[in-house]
């Protein structure tokens, strides 16, 4: 029996370069020529069209706009759901109700039909290359996204043309920052359209993402190619709108272009990330001397200097980041017991009612009455006057300041006019 | 004679438009963007070509209007 070849087998095989296409590329590489260039293009313009088919074709998926009717039509109530009238012995459903369902019913199903067969008579034209768009132009055609692709080859210095994408490089992208008074070179950008969420035409995928070619990061550590683009997804600002549209009428010059002037910006109103930060020396760490990242460094609040996360301690409670050198020299807190710990969440606890001072989380005591208490003021029954009635404490919570008491008689009558409302 | 038209600024536009015969490409972008602004702030292609200003529109041409600059957010 003849071994079978798998197709994965038979199209690596195909596909995999010889030794003398291999010897090809050791030199240096020689400009595309004129043919080579045509092929490409029309490499690219294929496969743009048969992704913008997709796309327009799912948009106009009958089944989609049937669905939708469908979902109206289950909302309707049902005849049979509604409460009956009951009249005299025998049982009665209001006719003016009935008809009116009766009605909205008939409507949805006319729309039904309606959508349906608009749906079939656009794929019609669809499929004879004769339907506009919605928004009255004609729809792209091969030749135009030939074109486009040809547009592209012309005002960028590459295209890049691979199974699922295409993308474009830029010239490198210089950015002027104001406040610095400096250009910022960010390097060359690469622009790639990806077919398979273009063709979704979801906008839970981004259809395209920016990567840096030869990018410059800025100096503070963090991954930013450019002050608007966050993890390769440009935030568009009002290049919004015709971003869209431009993918929608399957403009792919337009796109590109669109894409490439808003990179060429630098709006500083709204940036993910400064643009002075590239300009910025890099901020080290007191201890090791790495190159600090803002999301991942603190400030020892006693020396004030920057450390990295590996450096720099946390006194027990963790409110207080302290360096080695401070946590080794300075005293113990009282209430962490922390070397050099300062501004623990202790004293975010209110003062005891009788000796005034603040008292530690194990010493707190609160009465049922809301009165702050150290546990040894509690017993030593000297400086309490009398037994509380209101609550089991020894502490006369009748006593009460007279800013509390006002509070309490304010409480009082909110209840009774919430009562008085109800009556009413 | 009509031609496409897509301008990219804002909100945009994208449709069919009459325009007379013998107008050129400069005169059209003022006739739709205005007096005030300037030829060379857009990038404006005629059937995705880089045209000269003085081009002639012609019938079924799709003229493509693109500022020089958008900002990002």
């Amino acid at each position: 029996m003849p071994a079978t070849t798998s197709g994965w087998a038979r199209y690596s095989r195909a596909h995999s370069p010889s030794r003398e296409k291999v010897k090809l590329f050791k030199g240096k590489r020689e400009k595309p020529s004129a043919e080579a260039k045509e092929r490409i293009a029309r490499k690219a313009a294929h496969m743009l069209h048969r992704a913008f088919r997709t796309r327009l074709l799912s948009l106009i998926d009958p089944s989609v706009a049937i669905r939708k009717v469908y979902d109206q039509f289950k909302q309707l109530p049902d005849v049979d759901r509604l409460a009956p009238i009951y009249i005299g012995a025998g049982q009665f459903y209001r006719l003016e109700t009935i008809t009116d369902i009766m009605r909205r019913k008939l409507r949805t199903v006319r729309d039904l039909i309606d959508e349906a067969s608009e749906c079939s008579e656009r794929i019609d034209k669809f499929n004879r290359g004769i339907m506009p768009t919605t928004n009255g132009l004609r729809i792209t055609n091969p030749e135009k996204i030939l074109k486009d692709v040809q547009a592209l080859q012309a005002n960028f210095p590459k295209l890049i043309v691979k199974p699922g994408i295409i993308s474009v490089t830029t010239e490198p992208i210089v950015l002027h920052c104001e406040q610095e008074s400096e250009d910022v070179n960010l390097g060359r950008m690469r622009i790639t359209l990806r077919l398979l969420h273009y063709c979704r035409g979801s906008s839970c995928y981004t259809p395209y993402v920016i990567e840096a070619e030869d990018g410059v990061n800025p100096k503070n550590g963090d991954d930013f190619i450019h002050p608007h683009v966050a993890s390769g997804v440009l935030c568009e600002g009002n290049a919004q709108h015709a971003i869209t549209d431009a993918l929608d009428d399957g403009r792919f010059y337009d796109f590109f272009h669109i894409v490439h002037n808003t990179l060429i910006v630098y709006n500083e109103e709204s940036p993910h990330c400064s643009l002075e930060l590239w300009l910025r020396e890099a901020e080290t760490c007191s201890e090791c001397g790495d190159d600090l990242n803002e999301d991942y460094s603190s400030s020892c609040e006693i020396c004030g200097e920057r450390f990295c996360d590996d450096c720099i301690r946390y006194c027990d409670i963790g409110s207080t980041a302290i360096c080695v050198n401070c946590r080794n020299n300075a005293s113990p807190c009282e209430y962490c017991e922390v070397a050099g710990s300062r501004g623990c969440l202790i004293h975010e606890n209110d003062p005891c009612d009788i000796c005034g001072e603040v008292p530690s989380d194990a010493e707190e005591i609160e009465c049922d009455a809301g009165y702050t208490m150290h546990a040894n003021c509690i017993n030593d029954a000297s400086t309490l006057p009398s037994m509380c009635v209101d609550c089991s404490y020894m502490r006369d919570c009748s006593e009460l300041p007279e800013s509390l008491k006002e509070e309490e008689e304010d409480d009082d009558e909110d209840e009774v006019s919430v009562e008085d409302n109800n009556d009413s | 004679m009509k031609i496409d038209f897509v301008n990219n600024t804002g909100g945009g536009f994208r449709g069919e438009i009459d325009v007379t015969e013998g107008t050129t490409i400069e005169q059209f972008f003022h006739q739709q963007m205005g007096e005030g602004k300037s030829f060379g702030d857009y990038g404006i292609t005629v059937n995705s070509l880089d045209v000269n200003p003085s081009r002639v529109l012609r019938e079924g041409d799709t003229v493509s209007i693109v500022p020089g600059k958008y900002s990002g957010a």
